[in-house]
């Protein structure tokens, strides 16, 4: 299931902004050949997994894994079941149909930070407002603009700075 | 890099990199421009290619990656010719004080991100998404499409509640003040309308285009400017000491408004301002406005200048009064 939060701080875990870093310096070769792994390079980056140290991309040639993009890093450490928050803005929203599949079976801890397009099947908990389950991204959406407070943001307001 | 024309006012400047396998152009219009889009569509693998300076094939411009947030104290020294590229992570780690540095410093930046910033004054139009054209080539295209036309409502929620609203809530009915940007966002549903700042409202921007009727101009100072000098322009190196198109209209507007007799604050609207045609679509205007338009092809400035010489006008109060008695 996919828990959402409009305050980052209200997730039981950390929230891990940098995720991309970790994944460059931690992730196994048995990450990148799960049939998952192999389904979302493939659709989102146009990536083959060759080995640990290489993938091959029909765009840019033989690279190393840590040049896969944001989006596919952290659906792969989604799966892999990190105990940190996620953000929707790590995932583009063409990451929105390998995210629902991978909620169906897993619990994955996301802050609400940007209007992220789910799909409209999307099934989703928010523990701030009572364990309310929402379904479909127009729906979604609206809760966000009715709960979510700027403040409740990890970075600084354009106030501030007054 | 180079400067490839103007478009609505917006300069544009090209990187292109080649390596045969991949070419993209990303332009940069304002102070701080933002990438955005899809997974995927190689806006990361962009960043790390323009560091690779025999790939990047028009280079007459420095861009810097910045793989540190110690590397933007260079940019407050560095010139004015040089492009801070900041990828996600980096992105998530500037604060306030690093912000006030970006600011004051003469460079562009750019910025890699789904999530546009809050504590930058963001341009909606200087925010991109990237698209791949054919094989390997890709572009990138403005996000949202333009909002400067007005339309009238029954309803608005307006995002300023000091002189913007003075001026709007004076020339329209049922106008809100939404007291900043977040409560607009959490209050637009409720409106038919709403008017914000479009050069600061970029990181609010998929938030606020829920709204059915959205009106984004600059800000009210290019609205005050764009009235009163017909050929009022922001400069395509604005940049350089401004930290927005707002921040320079607002300067513009304080140091020119004094040949008018009034000095212009954000805090209070002046009287003469509250009553000017500043949109387009409206009909009402001051005398002086009414007067200029009669002159064909006279700005206010102009017009004011032409009742100085002739009846001896010495502030705006006169010669709104002189135009009461003057047939035009």
């Amino acid at each position: 299931m996919l828990y959402l939060y409009f305050n980052w701080a209200e997730c039981p875990y950390e929230l891990d902004y940098l995720w991309e870093e970790w994944f460059d310096g931690n992730y196994e070769e048995s990450w990148l050949f799960t049939d998952f792994a192999k389904k979302v390079m493939r659709e989102i980056d146009q990536v083959t997994p060759l080995s640990f140290e290489a993938v091959e991309s029909d765009i840019l040639g033989v690279l190393s894994p840590t040049w896969l993009s944001g989006g596919v890093k952290t659906l792969l450490l989604l799966e892999q079941q990190r105990p940190y928050q996620s953000e929707a803005s790590y995932l583009g929203d063409n990451c929105a149909p390998y995210l629902e599949e991978l909620s169906e079976r897993l619990d994955i801890h996301m802050h609400f930070d940007i209007p992220f397009q789910f799909t409209n099947t999307q099934k989703a908990i928010f523990p701030e407002l009572n364990n309310q389950i929402i379904v479909g991204t127009e729906e979604l959406l609206r809760a966000r603009r009715k709960n979510y407070d700027y403040k409740w943001d990890y970075t600084w307001s354009a106030e501030d700075n007054d | 890099m180079t400067t490839s024309g103007t478009t609505r006012g917006l300069q544009k400047i090209t990187i292109r990199i080649n390596n045969r396998r991949y070419y993209m152009t990303v332009y940069l219009s304002g102070k701080y421009t933002v990438l955005t889009g899809y997974s995927g569509t190689g806006k990361s693998s962009f960043a790390k290619y323009s560091t690779r300076k025999s790939w990047v094939v028009e280079d007459s411009c420095k861009s810097v990656l910045v793989s540190d947030i110690t590397t933007i104290v260079d940019a407050y020294n560095a010139d004015a010719e040089r492009i801070f590229i900041l990828d996600e992570q980096i992105v998530n780690l500037l604060d306030n004080r690093l912000c006030g540095l970006m600011n004051r410093s003469k460079c562009r930046f750019l910025f890699i991100s789904r999530k546009v910033p809050k504590q930058f004054s963001v341009d909606y139009r200087d925010i991109y998404k990237v698209e791949n054209l054919k094989g390997r080539e890709f572009a990138t295209t403005p996000i949202y499409k333009d909002y400067t036309s007005f339309r009238r409502s029954n309803s608005y929620i307006c995002e300023d509640n000091k002189s913007g609203f003075q001026y709007f809530s004076n020339v329209l009915n049922n106008v809100t003040p939404g007291d900043g940007l977040p409560n607009v966002v959490k209050r637009v549903g409720e409106f038919e309308s709403a008017i914000v700042d479009g050069a600061a409202c970029g990181a609010y921007m998929s938030d606020l285009v829920a709204s059915d009727n959205l009106y984004a101009p600059i800000s009210f100072e290019y609205l005050c400017c764009k009235a009163l000098w017909r050929d009022f322009e922001i400069p395509d190196d604005w940049w350089k000491n401004f930290h927005s198109r707002e921040a320079y209209c607002t300067n513009y507007l304080a140091t020119h408004s004094s040949q008018f007799k009034f000095n212009y604050s954000k805090e209070k609207c002046p009287p003469y301002l509250l009553h000017m045609k500043l949109i387009p679509e409206m009909k009402v205007g001051t005398k002086l406005q009414q007067y200029a338009d009669s002159l064909f092809g006279c700005d206010v400035e102009e017009a004011f200048n032409t009742l100085k010489n002739e009846y001896g006008a010495t502030s705006y109060e006169e010669a709104e009064e002189l135009l009461k008695y003057v047939t035009f």
